[in-house]
């Protein structure tokens, strides 16, 4: 087995991640079969996902506006040129039609994701979150952020912990990381409610202390609630207590560990209590002999790399 | 968790002023732009009249939790204490 050359990963021993993010500690955690299979041999489903790539749209639509709005462009132009971006984003430029990915769901769809930004940048286009401006003049969005956490793994390098938040905000005179999260379902205290405990949001909660020179509140998370007719918006506050952020921490360093007993093992067991809607749970079913056969068949490699960067910090 | 409130889907008159915009390439003129942007703003004028005589009509919920409701602009936001005590 080859692994696919990542930054993230130890050059001593390459199949031991020194750099997590939210992304990679939360697959680990949820399955070390799923971790191996998709963080470190970079496997993927052919079949995109919907719902991530909806997610990611409506980021990176809302990206663009931020960083006009702080540039002192106005709403109305702002809004615009958001409309367009996702215009482009899900058109097929090949095929010269709408990417087929946006044209199977009847929630989460072209239409749906031009009318969501529209509807959403209105409805907080006098928003009382105020983005930070950095210190090199630029909007605090899509903030990367990367920090070393003081445990040594051992191979004698440093466990990282990085990841990108969508926005920082000041709001009542208080810094707070701003999330924006899209449903189907009703924005409701179930909704805010499954965001405790959540590791992602532990994970930036406990950065945002680490490494702003003020520590954050908590998380605002701005909920998309996406119908066939309408999109609905509501706002809620993700708090961590320093308790809960230790509490956290102490999950993560145990979880830095086992991460070191797989690799040093180099295997990475099932938890076969999660496979219920897993993407390999196809693969995993089949004989260990096979599953690579299989793996090639229906599923691309790409190298999930958190240290990429992509905003300011 | 299930979907509780859907309203119908827009008419499709109301879809299709925009469904010729939509079958175009990308990118679009500012001008299309925002006669696009007009017409989703009418969509939800409209949407939020229908939301509101719905809501109107329906009874009170029972809520499902105790969150403290704090008015953020124009929506409501939701807060759990993490250091609360049991009630």
């Amino acid at each position: 087995m080859s692994w696919p050359e990542n930054s993230a990963f130890s050059p001593v021993l390459p199949t031991l991640q020194l750099a997590w993010d939210s992304v990679s500690s939360g697959t680990l955690k949820e399955c070390p079969r799923l971790y191996q299979l998709s963080i470190i041999e970079g496997w993927q489903s052919k079949k995109k996902n919907i719902h991530l790539e909806f997610g990611i749209l409506m980021h990176s639509a809302r990206e663009l506006y931020y960083r006009r709005r702080a540039n002192g462009q106005d709403h109305e132009v702002s809004v615009r040129e958001a409309l367009n971006f996702v215009l482009e984003y899900t058109w097929d430029f090949e095929l010269d039609r709408p990417l087929a990915i946006f044209a199977e769901d009847s929630y989460k769809n072209r239409f749906t994701a031009a009318r969501t930004i529209v509807w959403y940048l209105d409805q907080w286009e006098h928003d009382p979150l105020e983005t930070i401006i950095l210190a090199n003049g630029r909007p605090a969005v899509e903030v990367s952020f990367k920090y070393e956490l003081g445990v040594e793994a051992c191979t004698g390098e440093q466990f990282v912990h990085c990841g990108h938040i969508d926005r920082l905000v000041r709001f009542q005179d208080k810094l707070w990381g701003s999330d924006l999260k899209t449903s189907k379902n009703e924005l409701n205290a179930y909704f805010f409610a499954s965001f405790t405990p959540d590791n992602q949001l532990s994970g930036y909660s406990f950065a945002g202390k680490v490494i702003l020179e003020e520590p954050t509140a908590g998380i605002i998370v701005d909920g998309a609630q996406v119908g066939v007719g309408f999109s609905r918006f509501a706002r809620g506050l993700v708090l961590r207590s320093q308790a809960q952020l230790d509490e956290w921490f102490e999950g993560f360093k145990v979880m830095l560990r086992a991460a070191e007993g797989y690799a040093k093992a180099n295997f990475w067991p099932m938890n076969e209590k999660a496979c219920y809607g897993c993407s390999f749970c196809d693969i995993c079913s089949r004989s260990p002999q096979v599953r690579e056969k299989w793996l090639q068949a229906d599923f691309t490699k790409r190298t999930w790399d958190p240290l990429i960067t992509r905003g300011d910090i | 968790m299930s979907e509780t409130h859907t309203p119908s889907p827009l008419a499709e008159a109301e879809v299709s002023s925009l469904d010729e915009d939509f079958s175009h390439r990308p990118p679009f003129d500012g001008a299309t732009l925002a006669r696009m942007v007009a017409e989703f703003r009418r969509m939800r004028v409209k949407w939020q009249a229908g939301e509101g005589s719905a809501a109107a009509k329906k009874a009170p919920r029972a809520k499902v939790a105790k969150p403290s409701a704090i008015p953020l602009g124009e929506g409501d936001l939701w807060a759990a204490e993490p250091e609360g005590e049991p009630q």
